[in-house]
Order: C-alpha cells, then structure tokens, then sequence
C-alpha cells in the first residue's frame, strides 16, 4: 500500500514537473515570442509593459504547476523513521524489533567478548529468520584471532536465539576489519612494558644487507 | 478512534485516551522496558505520564483494541519473552479496567538501553521477569 501511494505521489510529481517545463518552454518559444515581440516593441513605446499576455499565461502556469510539483513531493509518504523491523508474532501479540535496536545490542554484545571491540553488524533478516554479517576489531595482544572469531559467532549466534527470540539464525559471518592493540604484547612493542619471560616478541629485525 | 463493546444495556464506548491511560502504567511498572528517550523522575508521583503514553497508538477494529507500543528494552534481557509478558499484562489490564477485548497487540522495541550497572546484573535478569 505504501509502495502504491509512494508510486502515485511520484507519477504526479513528475507530471507536474514536465508540465511546468512544457510551459516555460511554450512562453520562451518563437512563436509566442514572435508574436510578442511585436506585442513587446508597441507596449513597451506607449505603457511599458513588457510582457505579452500569452506569455504571462504560460509562466504562470509553469510557475503555478511548479508550486503544485513541489508540494506535492513534499508530502511524500515519509519512510518509517524507527527504520526497518524484524518481526514475529505469536496468537494476536506481535513483537518487531527495529533493526537499530538489533544494532545497538550487537555494539554492546561486543564490549562483553574478550579482546573484541567496535562490533557492528549488517542484518538480513525475514519473518523469523535472520543472518547476521558482523566486523569486529580484535585484539592481537590478547586473544588470537580464530578463537575470537569463534567466541563471536558463538555468542550471536546464541544471544539471537535465546535474547532476541529468533528461533531460525541463518549464516553468522564475521570478518574481522581491524586490529586493536591494547595487549601486553603490543605494549612490549611500543616500549611501554617487558614481555613475561618466555614470551616470544613480535619485533622484527631484516637481515643484514649483502 | 473509539473502542466498544456490547452489554445486554447496549453498547459502552471507550476512547483511546482512556486504553492509552491503561496502557501506560503497565509500561511504567515493567522492570525492562521504557518508552523512548524516556527520563525518570526522581519521585514516583512527579513522573510524566503523558511522557509514557507518547509511544502509544491505538485503533480500533471492530470494536476491538489494536494497540502498537513504541518501547526500547533493557540490554540483556530476553526481549522475546519479556515483551510477550509485558503484552499479557497489556491485554490482562485492559480487560480487567475497561472491558475491552485486544484484537492485536504489536510490541515494537526501538532500542536498547544500557541495564544499570549491577554486578552479574546480565545472569542474574536472565530467571524472571519481576
């Protein structure tokens, strides 16, 4: 429904849009203006007036059919501000979860996981069915990256079933996209504090030239 | 918009001013829920109650309430079964006060709202509603 009121909102925007140009272009055009200028040379020698009636129609309409343009694109049906909902309903009681509130808990899942932070998500999600695609910085000095991604998915996968309700969790994709270094190891790098003894070191020294 | 229902004098009107009066303390006395950039007063008694009944639309379907409550829950909690309990509280509340029957009760969560910072506050909400 909402697909059809946006489709007739802009049939009628751009109706009126390529009306008011049909009419400038009409008011501005040689045969208007042919038979105006004359129009324009008598008038403007006895009351000075420069505009041809026809003419005069003709930006009129245009102007008035921009107006009507511009208003009616105006109250276009806005879209949902609350964005997009995940829905699912049981015997007359419906509960939708907005895909920002999705995101939200998703970016404070994240602060919950060792050595993962920024956690943020893409959804795909239809009737109770969802897929969540998630980037997460991980933490090299702490946690190695494969337990990490495997503590990620885990734990979506999880907290979509038993906290969001979503009884069909599609594919969980993690792709981690940076590199936080908070870790005793990366502060070792940067000087700031000795490795545990037996701890290897991450510096890396070239070979000497030859 | 007016919901109705029938009794053997005749048919009693309720307006949705009234079901939204209904409505909101339900809301307010859920642990878990809240409406959207919701502020709390400092005494019970001061609370804006129009405040809760903002994110409250109602309509009605042949007589029936058609109810669409605008929340944003509490982080951690168990949003499915929080917000159906917090549903039969609506329906059972409106029922009792008014008499009127629901034909559809949609919970929409907008958001999520940090849980105080409790210790094991995440583990401990995770048994029970109230």
């Amino acid at each position: 429904m909402n697909t059809l009121r946006w489709l007739i909102h802009l049939v009628l925007v751009a109706y009126f849009i390529v009306l008011a140009i049909v009419m400038f272009t009409l008011g501005t055009s040689h045969r208007v203006s042919h038979a105006a200028h004359e129009w324009v040379w008598r008038q403007a020698a006895t009351e000075g007036t420069p505009w041809h009636p026809e003419r005069r129609l003709a930006y009129g309409a245009g102007a008035i059919l921009l107006i009507l343009g511009a208003l009616t694109a105006a109250t276009l049906p806005r879209r949902d501000r609350r964005g997009d909902v995940l829905t699912y309903s049981q015997e007359g009681t419906e509960v939708r979860i907005a895909r920002r509130a999705v995101e939200d808990f998703v970016s404070k899942l994240g602060k919950e996981i060792d050595g993962v932070s920024d956690m943020s998500c893409w959804i795909a999600a239809k009737n109770d069915w969802i897929q969540v695609n998630v980037h997460v910085s991980v933490d090299v000095g702490r946690v190695a990256i494969p337990s990490a991604c495997q503590a990620v998915k885990a734990t979506l996968e999880r907290e979509m079933r038993e906290t969001l309700g979503f009884p069909n969790v599609g594919e969980v994709t993690v792709q981690v996209s940076r590199l936080a270094q908070t870790g005793p190891r990366a502060r070792a790098r940067k000087g700031e504090e000795t490795l545990p003894a037996g701890e290897e070191s991450y510096s890396y020294t070239p070979p000497p030239e030859t | 918009m007016v919901c109705y229902y029938e009794t053997e004098l005749g048919r009693v009107y309720i307006g949705a001013d009234i079901v939204r009066a209904v409505i909101a303390p339900e809301i307010a006395k859920s642990r878990y829920f809240r409406p959207m950039n919701y502020v709390v007063a400092d005494k019970p008694e001061e609370q804006d109650l129009r405040q809760l009944e903002r994110g409250i639309q109602v309509e009605s379907e042949d007589g029936r309430v058609v109810a669409k409550v605008h929340v944003e829950a509490q982080y951690g909690i168990p949003i499915n079964k929080e917000a159906e309990a917090l549903a039969g509280d609506i329906r059972q509340a409106l029922k009792v006060s008014t008499g009127l029957e629901v034909a559809n009760l949609i919970v929409n969560v907008d958001g999520v709202y940090p849980a105080p910072s409790e210790p094991n506050a995440r583990k401990a909400r995770r048994g029970g509603r109230r």
